[in-house]
């Protein structure tokens, strides 16, 4: 079964237009803020590369868009 | 490269090629792992960058690549616009071929990048000094391209129905690819701020 048949009819529609791109921007940058304000001082380095190593993970699996 | 890995690969005795696509790819990301921390730490004297200039850094690539993968502002990506030959494909027998798709495509910046997330774990990468912590980080970016691939070896459906569901997909993957920047940017910049 195909990947398309899981997903709604009006897939297209329900990705967000530019208003809400910004809201969730700002909502995300709201996220990162407090989280940042709230970490231990000791996890600086490791906390870091975990979430670098973490984006790695993201961004392989991303590629498989690429052109 | 979606319409030259998966049909190598799919098909039941096809699985082999790929897993040896899915080592290739971390083999290749960990080198770049590995040379970018030894650029930073023959820069900086093996001791690595503080912690929060790092951060400033990074946190601030990432917010600027949210905006990017958000649409809201579109710039281009520092990037070679080359694409793996598909000849390959033809010459070299098919466990060479996937090997040197794996290879090149692990490398990851030889190629097009279409998500500007992979900055992030380069900045750090080269950043942290040390070529272990670089290889071990970039090992993930191989894992996660490679890994598709393997799954995709093993489902059933025809491999058109494969290549046109991963395309309608595409804007979905740039949003939450844009969210998770800016999440990661901002918690960065503002640790960073927070401990200079």
């Amino acid at each position: 079964m195909s990947i398309q048949h899981y997903l709604p009819e009006e897939y297209e529609l329900l990705l967000p237009r530019s208003g809400r791109r910004l809201l969730m921007l700002v909502f995300g940058g709201l996220i990162g803020t407090v989280a940042g304000l709230i970490a231990p001082s000791g996890i600086a380095w490791k906390g870091g590369l975990i979430f670098s190593a973490a984006l790695a993970f993201l961004a392989g699996s991303s590629a498989l868009w690429s052109p | 490269m979606v319409g030259t890995i998966p049909p190598m690969v799919h098909g039941f005795r096809k699985r082999e090629l790929a897993w040896i696509y899915l080592g290739s790819c971390i083999v290749g990301a960990s080198a770049t792992g590995t040379l970018l921390s030894l650029l930073g730490g023959m820069v900086t004297g093996w001791r690595g960058l503080p912690f929060s200039a790092v951060a400033l850094a990074s946190g601030g690539a990432a917010v600027l690549c949210s905006i990017r993968e958000l649409n809201l502002l579109p710039w281009p990506l520092p990037q070679f616009c080359r694409q793996v030959p598909s000849r390959w494909r033809y010459t070299f027998p098919p466990a060479m071929s996937v090997t040197l798709y794996g290879l090149s495509l692990g490398v990851g910046l030889g190629t097009r990048i279409p998500f500007s997330t992979l900055y992030f774990p380069l900045i750090w990468a080269a950043a942290s000094g040390r070529p272990y912590l670089g290889a071990w980080c970039l090992a993930l970016f191989g894992l996660g391209r490679g890994l598709p691939v393997v799954w995709y070896s093993a489902i059933k459906t025809d491999t058109h129905s494969i290549i046109h569901g991963i395309s309608i997909l595409r804007p979905l993957v740039q949003l939450v690819n844009g969210v998770i920047l800016a999440i990661a940017g901002s918690g960065l910049l503002s640790v960073a701020l927070r401990w200079r």
